[in-house]
């Protein structure tokens, strides 16, 4: 199957073709939504990291930053930094650089507020004029990279969405492609059927590794972790325990095995199945799906969620009736569990859809411009 | 009624269908073909069913297992994509759905009960009993 697509100079494949306008610290998102607000085929990138971190989070967020400017959705990067970050601007920029397409940075300290927006829109204005130039051809769908997301889960996103979101990856991988997931919070209790499918000792070390790692900084903080994950709303959706919760969501990763565990911020190398460490809160793991190198994320909600992401188009994918009728203009895919009859038959349908979607057709978020926010998850204390 | 006209569930491969029952038929005949589907059982190792449609306290459900029919009668309302127990779990027993371990009963629950987390505690992720450990 095949879609069209942007060609990248590293290779890589953009379905959408954006200039992205990057803070690359919290103090310099707002010049960098307002460079974007003046110029048409922008979108801003937006968070309150980069500064003020331990070293290990400066270093997450660096890489962070360099790989969403590496996303193929994005065909030039313009960087807009306060001066006195803790990140290195220069080393993101000329992380991004390698990838061939043009990128330029303006310092907020160096000229001001003002003449940054201003410059900002100069050069903002002529990357656009010139990507513009980038015409769609056609792909094979082994270029694609699909991220997996859940958020406003309840019982449904387990039993239908997530199953065939897992259907649609699989389908991905053997035609050769490639699928990242994440949200690392999510896998507490469903880990033991990850491990299984690890395809080396490795791998099977590392996803005990993260999910170890997590589940001991929430122990540190002598919480029971149910209220914040799952949610009030889970809760009320019918997911009991986090356990409960994490063997639905890991569906969606489908059933192939699992090549390697990425830290939050890398960048997947190879083909097929990947894991990205990240939380389960879904704008901050989708970030990291981005950054991954996904083009475009499936997205489960029982519940309901309308976000989106800048420049990743967010297929939203429901199986509750109550949440379809009320959220009909957010959801891109339904599935009604009363005509539902196996995860395979909807998984072909939502990957048909998909391919759509990667070759032009507009999500709902994307036409509702519900894609300004992303965030960067940090370990760490701000100190 | 005939297998065939059974309305068919393969939501995961070891589903097993379960059908409303006619609350005035004791032998707990189905009601009708027209019915939806109203509960799914995801394993055959699960102690709880998950509701796919608002069932009332005093509803009959029969389990078509293939090891006879046996009825649940819902002690509780349960509202879609929740769970009712299939057995009694007594406290401090394992709560499994797809076939694995989701939780611990919090308490004794009874069959046909709500199973929720008035009733079932989670075994992860629990910085307060850790604390508690630690005191």
């Amino acid at each position: 199957m095949s879609f069209y697509g942007y060609p990248r100079s590293d290779g890589s494949v953009g379905i959408r073709n954006y200039v992205g306008i990057i803070a690359t610290v919290g103090c310099s998102s707002d010049v960098a939504q307002d460079i974007s607000n003046q110029i048409e085929g922008t979108v801003p990138f937006l968070h309150y990291q980069g500064c003020a971190h331990l070293q290990p989070d400066t270093k997450l967020v660096e890489r962070t930053l360099s790989n969403l400017g590496q996303n193929p959705n994005l065909a030039a990067v313009l960087l807009v930094s306060l001066g006195c970050e803790s990140v290195d601007v220069d080393s993101i920029l000329n992380n991004i650089a390698i990838s061939g397409k043009p990128v330029a940075k303006l310092v907020i300290q160096e000229i001001g507020t003002i003449s940054t927006i201003a410059e900002g829109s100069r050069i903002a204005r002529q990357m656009v004029s010139d990507v513009s130039r980038i015409k769609r051809e056609t792909f094979d769908d082994s270029n694609l990279i699909f991220g997996c997301e859940c958020g406003g889960s309840d019982a449904t996103s387990g039993l239908v969405s997530n199953p065939v979101i897992g259907a649609a990856c699989d389908r991905l991988i053997e035609n050769n492609g490639s699928v990242v997931f994440s949200e690392t919070t999510e896998f507490i209790g469903a880990e033991h059927l990850l491990t299984k499918r690890a395809e080396s000792p490795e791998v099977k070390q590392r996803i005990l590794h993260i999910v170890d790692r997590y589940e001991k900084l929430i122990l540190s903080w002598g919480a029971d972790m149910r209220g914040g994950n799952p949610s009030r709303g889970n809760i009320e959706g019918g997911l009991t325990t986090i356990e409960e919760k994490s063997l639905g969501a890991i569906s969606k990763g489908g059933s192939k095995p699992i090549k390697q565990v990425y830290e939050y911020g890398e960048r997947i190398k190879g083909k097929g199945l990947f894991i990205v460490d990240g939380p389960g809160l879904d704008y901050k793991s989708m970030t990291a799906l981005a950054a991954a190198g996904a083009q475009v994320i499936l997205f489960s909600t029982g519940r309901g969620s309308p976000i989106g992401f800048p420049f990743v188009p967010v297929v939203k994918i429901t199986a509750n009736p109550v949440a379809y009728e009320h959220m009909r203009e957010n959801m891109d895919v339904y599935i009604n569990i009363d005509e539902f009859e196996n995860a395979e038959t909807e998984g072909q349908l939502l990957y048909d859809e998909v391919v759509e979607i990667a070759s032009g057709k507009l999500t709902k978020a994307e036409v509702l411009g519900i894609t300004n926010f992303g965030g960067i998850y940090t370990f760490g204390p701000i100190l | 009624m005939e297998k065939s006209k059974q309305p068919r569930v393969n939501l995961t491969k070891n589903a097993m269908l379960i059908k409303g029952c006619d609350r005035d038929k004791s032998n707990c005949t189905p009601v009708g073909k027209a019915m939806r589907r109203k509960v799914i059982i995801l394993n055959g190792k699960d102690n709880v069913a998950v509701a796919l449609a608002n069932l009332k306290a005093k509803e009959l459900i029969r389990i078509e297992t293939g090891k006879g029919a046996p009825c649940v009668l819902l002690i509780d309302n349960i509202p879609f994509g929740h769970k009712f127990s299939l057995t009694r779990i007594k406290s401090n027993s394992p709560v499994i759905k797809y076939g694995e371990i989701i939780g611990v009963a919090s308490t004794d629950i009874q069959l046909g009960q709500h199973v929720h987390v008035h009733n079932v505690a989670s075994i992860r992720g629990r910085g307060d009993l850790a604390k508690e450990r630690k005191k």
